[in-house]
């Protein structure tokens, strides 16, 4: 077997029913596994933005399909943002067994992974911890020993540090009619 | 909130936008779920209803119209099953990049989803074979949608566009005013040759000693053919034709080498094996041109100029990646172009087809096979002298198609009309009435295996209700001819699945009042086919043809063009 490879892609779309079906559908096609999506609005109203991680075999062509996907008619921008300067945070929700005598060391490791208690009930606790992956990864098995009722994690979502090209030479928005 | 204006239907709407696209044709067959359209049909008498008797057919006959003219082709069907059956023919041409809009009824807006009798999940369905689709759920959208399907349909890399029409909206009545048409998605452009790309293309030009012009579908719906024969005569460099690229330029041009590929020509393939450059214009290195990939044309440089990003390094890595169309990249190459000095390749190239003249069966066993019937090769060379290389041909899928696409000498731009990409059987017959339709003043032939005939055998019906004046070359070798060549070479003869026991074409045609009759012999055959041309309506010459002919050269599936098998 191949080493498996993470692969981060982010794009930009047109706000319509269906992108995110064409867009699974392509990279179903591609024999390409998907990991994480997360979708959210813009700051340009009628654009979205989505991060989308997926595995592949080492040595898959990667370059191909970004192409593929930025021939999607709504989407405006895609980008390979794998290696590029970009933010990447994700958030995790994480349910803890807490007896009694475990909360004050769940609350400091707590602390010291950055995370913040949002919730607590009388036998556990829930977290949320904001970082990379591999940083949530790591945090999730701080608490292990404590014992793990439950896991949420959103995926990553990137952001350019610099200035970011959503392709809004491709956008254009049609007025809105009044009612 | 209606009172006092002028209203409109969803479906009138819809057949003003088609009107304002230009629309003659469309391709259908009614039902439950689009009844409003056609309903609305009458006041509108641009738009002629050619009613198919199958929807697959009215797909292909749209493809008809779109291959022939460059236009969009319109195809409509209901909902449910009458959309599934247009799939095979809409997912044909999203693989040959044929302009198409698919108009499929749809149930009322508010069943939707809840399993509805004749419900489908059409735009779920048609997600992965379109370049586009949309649910109109919105009558104020219309013109906005059919403006914009017809836009992207044909514009960037063309292909099937399609709209799903809920019968709420198409009887919705709704002010006669304040539509907005804007298109939302403007295609991108191609980014165009750049110097650099300029100049590396001069040096390879200057350096090649055993250059190789591609000529693709991109050349054909380019409409850069000129362009391309001026570069090929200014720098007498041969060129070989994919299967989409036949009928680009002249086939009997003297530095046209034939086809490309797993039944290309012993000259075009032995060419693309020792070639040290391949300009490929308009094409993308399908696996059925390039055969095992990582023994590709080795040793040449390539130069791909594609208006497809997503081509370009897909398959082959490319020296020169131009993204662009072809004409304005071809304009500026003419400029640093320069004559060459090609004759020893182009001997090289003469000596090859020798060695294949020599060997063809239609020459060395004077066009009969080894039971003393027919060549399939031999008949369309007949079919192509009568005709003078003159008519359009429209051929189906398998042996016969290979066969048409060899030896047919196509002499007029853009008359070859096929099935490249999805290979489907079924295609000529509904495709050839869209193509007469189109260019009815032209002769039309069909030619066609007893296999793929039967697959859209019911559109005589049609044939004949409207009237068509198409002649059917039927080759008749009781046979899945390709598939049984596969059997004969890789599965040891063993003949599963392909014998087929068939009617008596000639009665069956004669039933829907088309004119035919049977040859069996090379003396019939160049009458009937006299015949066949001034007869007045449609006809059909039934041929039959040897069952061991073989489809050759051919390059395995997946070997490399060293393993190109020119004899048995």
């Amino acid at each position: 077997m191949k080493r498996k490879k993470l692969q981060t892609i982010l794009a930009f779309a047109h706000n319509q029913p269906g992108v995110l079906n064409k867009l699974f559908s392509l990279i179903r096609r591609r024999r390409y596994n998907i990991e994480t999506v997360t979708a959210g609005h813009t700051h340009v109203d009628g654009v979205s933005r989505m991060t989308i991680t997926f595995s592949h075999e080492e040595g898959s062509k990667i370059e191909q399909i970004v192409k593929q996907i930025d021939k999607l008619t709504e989407i405006t921008r895609t980008e390979d943002v794998t290696d590029a300067n970009v933010i990447n945070r994700e958030l995790v929700l994480l349910k803890v067994k807490a007896k009694a005598e475990d909360r004050i060391h769940i609350t400091a490791t707590t602390e010291m992974v950055g995370g913040k208690v949002i919730y607590l009930a009388p036998d556990y606790v829930i977290l949320e911890i904001v970082g990379k992956k591999p940083n949530i990864d790591n945090a999730i098995a701080m608490f292990e020993a404590f014992g793990i009722l439950g896991i949420a994690r959103t995926g990553p979502t990137v952001m350019h540090r610099d200035e970011e090209d959503m392709g809004l030479d491709r956008v254009v928005l049609p007025k809105k009619r009044d009612e | 909130m209606t009172k006092g204006k002028k209203t409109i239907t969803g479906a009138e709407l819809l057949c003003r936008c088609l009107v304002e696209q230009g629309v003659t044709y469309l391709f259908g067959y009614t039902g439950g779920a689009i009844m409003p359209v056609y309903d609305a049909f009458p006041k509108f008498p641009q738009l002629k209803h050619v009613m198919v008797r199958n929807e697959q057919a009215a797909a292909f006959a749209a493809q008809g119209i779109a291959r022939a003219t460059g236009q969009v082709g319109v195809c409509i069907a209901t909902s449910g099953p009458g959309a599934m059956n247009l799939l095979t023919g809409i997912a044909d041409a999203h693989m040959d990049s044929i302009p198409l809009v698919a108009i499929t009824g749809q149930v009322t807006s508010d069943v939707i989803g809840s399993d509805a009798f004749q419900e489908g999940d059409i735009v779920g369905s048609m997600i992965p074979i379109t370049k586009q689709t949309y649910m109109l759920d919105d009558p104020y959208e219309i013109p906005r949608i059919v403006r914009e399907a017809f836009y992207l349909a044909n514009n960037g890399r063309k292909g099937p566009v399609n709209i799903d029409f809920p019968k709420d909206i198409a009887n919705a009545v709704i002010p006669d005013e304040g539509f907005d048409d804007t298109i939302r998605y403007p295609v991108r452009q191609p980014v165009g040759i750049t110097l650099a790309q300029l100049q590396h293309v001069k040096r390879l030009l200057a350096s090649a000693e055993r250059p190789v012009i591609f000529v693709g579908h991109g050349v054909i719906q380019g409409g850069a053919q000129a362009e391309v024969l001026e570069l090929i005569e200014k720098t007498q460099i041969p060129f070989s034709v994919t299967l989409h690229g036949i009928s680009a330029l002249p086939a009997e041009h003297p530095l046209c080498l034939g086809m490309m590929g797993m039944h290309g020509t012993v000259e075009a393939n032995r060419a693309i094996e020792h070639a040290d450059l391949i300009i490929a214009l308009g094409m993308r290195f399908d696996d059925r041109v390039t055969g095992k990939l990582n023994e590709y044309a080795k040793n040449a440089d390539v130069i791909h100029i594609e208006s497809d990003p997503a081509e370009i390094n897909k398959n082959v890595r490319v020296s020169v990646a131009i993204n662009s169309d072809l004409k304005p990249a071809l304009v500026e190459i003419l400029r640093v172009a320069e004559l060459k000095d090609t004759k020893k390749w182009l001997a090289t190239a003469v000596e090859n087809r020798k060695l294949w003249t020599g060997l063809d069966p239609v020459n060395a066993s004077a066009g009969l096979g080894p039971n003393g019937k027919l060549l399939m090769g031999y008949v369309i060379e007949r079919l192509s002298e009568v005709t003078e290389g003159q008519d359009n041909v429209v051929s189906d899928v398998g042996q016969h198609q290979m066969f048409a696409a060899r030896y047919y000498k196509f002499k007029r731009f853009n008359t070859w009309f096929n099935s490249g990409g999805a290979g489907t059987m079924g295609f000529a017959l509904p495709t050839a009435m869209g193509v007469k339709i189109a260019k009815p003043n032209e002769q039309v032939w069909v030619v066609v295996g007893d296999g793929s005939f039967q697959m859209n055998i019911q559109e005589l019906g049609t044939i004949m209700a409207q009237q068509l004046d198409i002649k059917i070359v039927l080759l008749n070798n009781n046979f899945l001819g390709m598939v049984r060549q596969w059997q004969d070479l890789f599965y040891d003869g063993r003949f599963v699945g392909t014998p087929v026991k068939n009617p008596d074409f000639i009665t069956l045609a004669s039933a829907y009042g088309i004119a035919g009759e049977r040859v069996d012999g090379k003396e019939q055959l160049e009458a009937a086919l006299q015949r066949a041309k001034v007869h007045k309506g449609a006809y059909l010459i039934e041929v039959m043809t040897d069952i061991e002919e073989l489809i050759l050269p051919m390059i395995p599936s997946g070997a490399s063009f060293s393993d190109m098998r020119i004899t048995k």
